[in-house]
């Protein structure tokens, strides 16, 4: 009966809906490479990484939407900006 | 010093006001005391002979009409509605009340709203009841953002009311709970002025809020009513409350200690006039400053201490060590790394209602941000030495601007990217408008996430541009009567309403109608990305068959392709379409003469869209011409 309990509250645990991850669980989806962790750094301060992670883009794309990002008052440097857009487009392409 | 004298009798100075001026006047505090001391009896002598309460006979409608004047106003934003006719004949008699009138009772609530940002005061708005609830958009708004409105509407027969019967239901006045301060049904005509009183007392004091006033037609329009209208300055209970000495003690030591403080702004601090000293706290101490995006820009946002909004991890400064929250309502505080990592909090301001939602407080001012910031001051003047704070306030400022300075020159850049590119990109739009508005004109803003794109490239702030809206409470169709309430707040300094297409087609083309009407000389500026741009990247985001199928089922705007320009010249203003980077500085220049010419202008932009499925332009379609059997 305990090991039936248990069972059941491991399967419970394992099935819980998606908005109870942790917000860092998007980060973790992202790649090794270079770039991933200014990547998760400075992307993961304004916003979780679910809208990278599900994204495919073209280079010229994620070109756009980093510096859209920065635009909209990301605080990320312009050299930080290209190590970033590299790492987007070689793992988030289409 | 004869002005300073003046407005301490007239009660527009305190005796810590008189004090300071006096010693800004280069007067000694002995000198300034003992002026203070021979004028104390000269203004109890003129208290003692004021004329409290003035007796009046008239209709209700006179009631309302002299109370009002009495409470300062000056204009009447309104609707149409018969049951406004009481207050007209009374109007029709007093010229120094002005009516402005809109034709949607949103408008009509905006524009109050628009006012009442702009001159600090409340606004004063009236419209026929069952308009209410078309205005319930604005009101929540304006609750959102604690302004002070009163707004009245009329009733049915106090002989006729409770029913569901015409134009009325059994309570109309518990749909209005969530959006006021304070509502009652005022219900015996002498009583009028109490209920007037009341409705402005509760609204000005902060934090501020609408209230809502009933007024059955019969008690209106009742002849010959017998009341004492209340006389100026009578029924005010201003904030001006200084914070508890031992806390703000408390505070400057644990500034003084701290490694590294970081300053949290918010309206409250425009809403008492606490810019300046705000500026000057934060330059003492070299303090970085964070501002959520609100209905105002309280700090200068080009300033070198200024961060932009709070974040729920801070690149910079990195390890936070104390928050002093000033006048900011703090709703996702436990997202924050404020809740998160401990980080010891002080609140100051008047919400207590919502100091600390969500937030462990160390320990709170309560009162006036501009008192409050001032005693912060001298405490801290007075308990470190001139040489200790500069050296705490110099290498952290230094510090703090070689981030800013890097963060601004990556903002340059990415405006640079695309500079010529069409559509237009908003960077440079925004750039274009900075570079043609007086330096202290008014931007009246309605955009959705991409304001930053906008805002971030203007001059906004205490010395600079001011910035009003967008509204906290998001509820889109407010921006432009809004602007109207300010130009009319503010003829003499330039406006500007910003505004998104998506946010323009909630039902605002018609606030076109009290701009021409009343001759507004506003630019309006059209972002127009033909899309709601917010929500399909929103939605994208967590849907992941419209993403996958790149379906756009909410948000294309372009189908039919509005041309607000057009729309403008039905109303009798002119305006124009863009879509040629080059053709936007001409444009402006015509758009800045026609409002000197004394006209509206309209600037329709075309814009780029962001983010993902920009451009796609796919929607579902629907025709119901084409589902027709019988061509009729």
């Amino acid at each position: 009966m305990r090991a039936l309990a248990t069972v059941l509250v491991l399967v419970a645990v394992a099935a819980r809906p998606s908005h109870a991850w942790p917000e860092n669980h998007w980060g973790s989806q992202l790649p090794a490479g270079d770039g991933r962790e200014l990547t998760v750094k400075l992307c993961s301060r304004c916003h979780n990484l679910e809208k990278t992670v599900v994204a495919r883009k073209s280079p010229k794309e994620w070109e756009r939407s980093v510096y859209d990002m920065i635009s909209r008052g990301a605080q990320i440097f312009p050299d930080e900006a290209e190590q970033i857009v590299q790492y987007l487009s070689a793992h988030f392409r289409p | 010093m004869r002005d300073l004298v003046m407005a301490y009798l007239k009660h527009d100075l305190s005796r810590r006001g008189f004090l300071r001026s006096m010693a800004a006047a280069g007067f000694t505090v002995a000198a300034a005391e003992s002026v203070l001391a021979s004028l104390v009896p000269v203004a109890h002598a003129q208290s003692a002979g004021k004329p409290y309460v003035k007796p009046f006979e008239g209709t209700g409608g006179a009631l309302l009409a002299e109370q009002l004047m009495q409470a300062g106003v000056e204009y009447l934003f309104v609707g149409n509605g018969s049951g406004l006719g009481a207050l007209c004949d009374a109007v029709l008699e007093r010229p120094p009340l002005k009516l402005v009138l809109a034709t949607h009772e949103a408008h009509v609530v905006a524009m109050a709203s628009g006012y009442a940002m702009a001159t600090r005061k409340a606004g004063f708005c009236m419209f026929s009841r069952v308009g209410a609830s078309h205005a319930t958009g604005n009101m929540y708004n304006a609750m959102k953002d604690r302004l002070p409105l009163v707004i009245a509407v009329d009733r049915a027969d106090t002989t006729e009311d409770g029913r569901d019967g015409h134009e009325d239901l059994e309570d109309m006045l518990e749909p209005m709970k969530q959006y006021t301060k304070w509502r009652w049904v005022a219900k015996e005509v002498a009583r009028i002025p109490e209920w007037v009183t009341k409705a402005f007392r509760v609204a000005s004091t902060l934090p501020g809020g609408p209230t809502y006033l009933m007024l059955p037609r019969d008690v209106m329009f009742e002849q010959k009513a017998k009341a004492n209208i209340f006389q100026a300055g009578t029924f005010n209970v201003p904030m001006n409350v200084r914070p508890n000495a031992g806390a703000v003690e408390k505070t400057a030591r644990l500034l003084l200690e701290a490694k590294s403080p970081l300053l949290h702004v918010g309206p409250e601090v425009y809403q008492s006039d606490a810019q300046p000293d705000v500026v000057e706290l934060a330059e003492l101490l070299g303090l970085p400053v964070c501002e959520r995006g609100q209905w105002c820009q309280a700090f200068p946002n080009q300033h070198p201490l200024f961060l932009g909004p709070l974040r729920h991890q801070m690149r910079y400064p990195e390890n936070v060590d104390l928050l002093l929250n000033l006048g900011a309502l703090f709703p996702d505080a436990d997202e924050s790394f404020v809740t998160k990592t401990r980080v010891p909090t002080v609140v100051a301001g008047t919400d207590v209602r919502h100091m600390g939602d969500a937030l462990p407080i160390e320990h709170s001012l309560v009162g006036n941000l501009k008192e409050a910031t001032r005693d912060l001051i001298d405490a801290l003047k007075a308990t470190a030495t001139r040489t200790r704070l500069e050296q705490i306030g110099r290498a952290r400022f230094e510090e703090t601007k070689r981030f800013t300075d890097r963060v601004r020159a990556g903002r340059e850049a990415a405006a640079r990217r695309n500079w010529n590119a069409q559509p237009i990109e908003w960077e440079r739009l925004a750039r274009e408008i900075e570079a043609a508005a007086d330096k202290d004109a008014i931007i009246v803003e309605e955009f959705g996430t991409q304001r930053g794109k906008c805002l971030d490239y203007l001059s906004l702030g205490y010395g600079a541009k001011s910035q009003l809206g967008r509204t906290t409470g998001m509820c889109l169709g407010w921006g432009l009567p809004a602007a109207i309430g300010v130009k009319l707040a503010k003829p003499n300094q330039q406006v500007w309403a910003l505004q998104g297409d998506g946010g323009l087609l909630f039902g605002q083309t018609e606030a076109f109608w009290p701009m021409r009407r009343h001759e507004a000389p506003i630019i309006t500026v059209i972002f127009n990305n033909r899309s709601y741009n917010e929500t399909r990247t929103r939605m994208w985001s967590r849907a992941p068959l419209q993403r996958e199928q790149k379906k756009d089922m909410l948000s294309h705007l372009g189908d039919p392709d509005v041309n607000f320009a057009k729309i403008a010249e039905a109303y009798d203003i002119k305006g124009e379409f863009i879509a040629n980077p080059d053709a936007i500085a001409p444009a402006l220049k015509r758009a800045i003469q026609a409002t000197r010419d004394g006209h509206a202008y309209v600037l329709d932009v075309l814009v780029a869209q962001a983010g993902q499925g920009a451009n796609l332009n796919w929607y579902p379609r629907l025709s119901i011409a084409e589902m027709r059997t019988r061509k009729v």
